[in-house]
């Protein structure tokens, strides 16, 4: 049999599992800033590992027979595989949950993307997750002194990469308030952010390894950093949205590991979700906005 | 594992102690042609290929010196300034953000702890073809446009040694001698070397005297220069100064102007100048090492019209790897580290293939058939069925096992037709590669009938389609046979590729013909294709009557008047 005439641009790319490093450059359009349409990521034997749609977000086609729902943010959100958020539709029927992730994307992108997105498509409920980008490590005391000097009072008091985050988090809203906001979880708690914790970073496969931050290696300051920097994150998301009358889903307290056994439970690394939390991670999100799908 | 990237054609290599594991273009995984960037995209398909971790590496070599480098571009910018304002503005911001950094770039980005070691241009493109050479001893000469500050090099190899004997430096340069004539004649730098050498034959070179001497000065000795009066590196518009024009007396062509006589005459002058200028370099090195065994690397050894000669008029034998360019410069930065560390072992060689890229395992090629609702048919002998899609005069295009390593295809990822008939390259042109009407269209050809067809050369095979050779039955081989009655051949054996032999083989049952077209799968300005997905996307993109994924056969369906439907 032959293929009848076919429009090129049409189709859809096919990639073979790649490495993270290299999986991001086949997703992501540098040049719009977004996720590419139409690609779907398979194993060597052929079996899907995830698709994005036509919209440019991971998960299915676009279902008009749905209403739409989708999660925005960085790769805590993209997730492996096809991520955390499209199992919330086994949970919610007649509506659609599609990922909206980007690893590594800086929230000012994020909310860029949802933003643009929901001019053009109609999205009944944006969830958004800030995500941990940019997260700057603070400079050394000499040259924190320097900048400081050159800053408000009220920014010096914020971390690098949080100082607009009110600001930006309020017009987005004002913007796309058909919105709920969703803190972002870490492995980390207070009990452990000081202590050497290199004992805990194992090889292994989904289940069984932990890392420290992806790719980045084990280093004890920056535990605290990072724990700081999310905190402070987290805490002006609750703000702005306490202020504003959004919904807020508070995954980082939800997830709290300072009085688990093990706080590697639910992460696979000090930021990201295990895979195997992904059907929790998905119940507490569709707990918290049950009523808002009614 | 050796990387080239951030100038033009990034690319990654990975080797290990006595093979060549992988090497790739960036550009055949990113579709960006000459895809400078940080090659992410070929270290993770090197890595999944050979089923490493980044950290299982030993050590990343990047195949220049950053500092020497910059070094040379702020002296361009003390010695040319106000000339050199966009080296200042532009090019050395973007150096200093990129390529100085990457070591740290390979820490950050690929979460790399082991050593990252520099070597120098020259050396990397010296180390890529001594040591993938058949040669003990042989000269290694090296020419492009510019590394660090070398534009040419003569190495001396040794067993597994590489000792630099000669290097001429910036500006004078044979590379970018002929990088600004591409320009002058209306081609894209990087890109329309080969179009000037396509172009050539159909010219006289009467501009010859008016090139050397004047422009390209040759010493008795072998060197050379270029009178910089008529020259402007330093300038991002055009790289040729005011006096050439004048010199000439033939205004530049425009990209969209037509070719006219003395388009082709200035082309074959240049052509003949370089060849010349080659051809001084050897004779004093053969006299002076008692050796005619050379190696050549650098983007002036893809000129298969100078190779030949130098074989031809010199009687030397040549070694040239297929990716002879800057991108080859990834293999050479990793065989020169690691024959460094080997200098006093027995001598090795790394056996040389050309098909060293990704391979799509054929869940993946169904895959990509099915998400794309394309029927398809899985064959038992596709050769015979090509082979009779080619006798009736169809277009067939076929992507088999890894791709192929350089700039040409080599039987990996190709488009194939019958040479038979002069008519197949308008046809080609007009239906699928929509290029200039001037340039040829290479054969394969049966390694073992090779001889019948083509001038040897001396050589056994020739398997990189480095040479152009003397075509021995023109009349059979009309479409492949350019206008100075030669051919840019690759010779297949049933060893190096038993895919594309058997479809010659095939071929010749039928027609007693054992050559075929082979040009290469992708459509104009496009990479060569690497996945299932970007075959399906050219086929579809163009007149390809029928496609061939490893042995499943992909049909266009006919239109009404016969042919298939673009």
């Amino acid at each position: 049999m032959a293929a009848r005439a076919i429009d090129a641009a049409a189709l859809r790319t096919v990639h073979v599992s790649a490495v993270p490093e290299a999986q991001k450059a086949l997703y992501f359009d540098e040049n719009r800033a977004e996720m590419r349409p139409n690609l779907v990521f398979v194993e060597p034997t052929g079996a899907i590992i995830f698709e994005t749609n036509e919209a440019g977000l991971k998960g299915g086609p676009l279902d008009p027979n749905h209403k739409l729902v989708v999660v925005w943010g960085d790769s805590v959100v993209f997730g492996a595989g096809w991520g955390w958020p499209c199992l919330i539709d086994r949970l919610a029927p007649g509506w659609q949950f599609l990922n909206g992730g980007i690893e590594g994307d800086h929230y000012a992108n994020i909310l860029r993307r949802a933003a643009e997105f929901n001019r053009r498509h109609p999205v009944s409920l944006n969830l958004l997750m800030l995500g941990w980008h940019p997260f700057v490590p603070l400079p050394p005391e000499r040259r924190r002194a320097r900048r400081s000097a050159a800053r408000s009072a009220e920014r010096r008091r914020l971390r690098p990469g949080n100082e607009d985050i009110r600001s930006d988090l309020t017009r987005f809203l004002e913007t796309v308030p058909s919105t709920a906001v969703l803190t972002v979880p870490t492995a980390l708690n207070p009990q452990i952010i000081d202590r050497d914790l290199s004992s805990f970073i194992v090889e292994g496969d989904d289940r069984s390894a932990f890392r420290f931050m992806g790719k980045v290696r084990y280093q004890m300051a920056g535990q605290r950093q990072g724990f700081e920097h999310i905190v402070e994150r987290n805490a002006m998301a609750r703000e702005v949205c306490d202020t504003a009358g959004i919904r807020l889903i508070d995954l980082f307290a939800t997830f709290d590991t300072e009085n688990l056994a093990d706080f590697r439970e639910h992460f696979i690394d000090m930021i990201h979700f295990r895979p195997s939390a992904y059907p929790l991670v998905a119940q507490r999100v569709y707990d918290g906005i049950q009523d808002l799908l009614a | 594992m050796g990387i080239s990237c951030y100038y033009h054609d990034s690319a990654v290599a990975l080797v290990d102690d006595s093979k060549i594991l992988f090497a790739i273009h960036e550009e055949r995984l990113s579709r960006q042609k000459h895809d400078a960037r940080f090659p992410v995209l070929g270290i993770g398909s090197a890595l999944h290929a050979c089923g490493v971790r980044i950290n299982d590496i030993d050590r990343i070599v990047f195949y220049e010196d950053p500092k020497l480098k910059l070094g040379r571009l702020w002296d361009q910018v003390i010695d040319d300034w106000p000339r050199s304002r966009r080296i200042f503005d532009d090019d050395l911001p973007r150096f200093v953000r990129h390529k100085l950094p990457i070591a740290g770039q390979l820490r950050a980005q690929m979460g790399f702890h082991h050593p990252v070691e520099f070597s120098e241009h020259h050396r990397s493109h010296a180390a890529s073809a001594f040591f993938t050479s058949p040669f003990e001893r042989a000269v290694v000469v090296t020419l492009d446009g510019v590394g660090e500050y070398e534009t040419a090099t003569v190495h001396l190899g040794e067993d597994n040694r590489l000792r630099k004997v000669r290097s001429i430096h910036f500006p004078h340069s044979l590379g970018l001698f002929y990088s600004v004539f591409t320009q002058y004649l209306g081609f894209e730098v990087n890109e329309g070397e080969y179009k000037v050498m396509g172009l050539a034959p159909y010219g006289r070179p009467v501009y010859l005297e008016t090139l050397i001497g004047p422009i390209l000065k040759l010493q008795e000795d072998g060197a050379f220069s270029l009178n910089q009066r008529f020259f402007d590196f330093s300038s991002h518009e055009r790289h040729y100064a005011p006096g050439l024009v004048a010199h000439l007396g033939i205004a530049p062509r425009s990209p969209d102007e037509p070719v006219t006589e003395r388009h082709c005459d200035l082309a074959a002058s240049v052509q003949q100048a370089l060849e010349t200028a080659i051809a001084g370099v050897l004779p004093p090195l053969m006299r002076e090492y008692g050796t005619s065994d050379f190696c050549f690397a650098g983007g002036v050894a893809l000129n298969c019209t100078a190779n030949a000669r130098m074989i031809r008029d010199l009687g030397i034998r040549s070694h040239i790897q297929p990716a002879a360019g800057d991108a080859g410069g990834a293999l050479g930065a990793a065989l020169q580290s690691v024959m460094r560390s080997r200098e006093e072992e027995p001598t090795r060689r790394y056996p040389l293939d050309a098909y060293l890229g990704v391979e799509y395992p054929k869940p993946v090629v169904k895959a990509t058939l099915s998400l794309n609702n394309i029927p398809f048919r899985e064959c038992g002998d596709i050769a015979e069925e090509l082979a009779d899609a080619l006798v009736a005069g169809k277009v067939v295009a076929i992507l088999h096992g890894r791709d192929e390593w350089g700039p040409r295809a080599l039987g990996a990822r190709s488009i194939l037709a019958d040479p038979r008939a002069p008519e197949m390259k308008d046809h080609l042109n007009a239906k699928i590669k929509f290029r200039e009407e001037f340039r040829p269209f290479a054969p394969v050809v049966k390694k073992e009938a090779y001889g019948e067809w083509f001038e040897t050369l001396g050589m056994p095979e020739s398997p990189f389609m480095l040479y152009t050779h003397k075509a021995l039955r023109p009349n059979q081989t009309a479409a492949v046979t350019h206008v100075d009655g030669t051919s840019r051949v690759q010779t297949v054996s049933a060893e190096q590729n038993p895919y594309l032999y058997r479809i010659l083989d095939a071929f010749e049952r039928r027609t007693g013909v054992p050559v075929l077209i082979n040009t290469s799968f992708n459509l104009r300005g496009e990479p060569i294709v690497s996945s299932p997905s970007d075959a399906l996307k050219t086929f579809f993109a163009s007149g390809i009557d029928v496609l061939a994924l490893e042995d499943v056969l992909i049909e266009k369906e006919a239109s009404a008047d016969g042919s298939a439907r673009d």
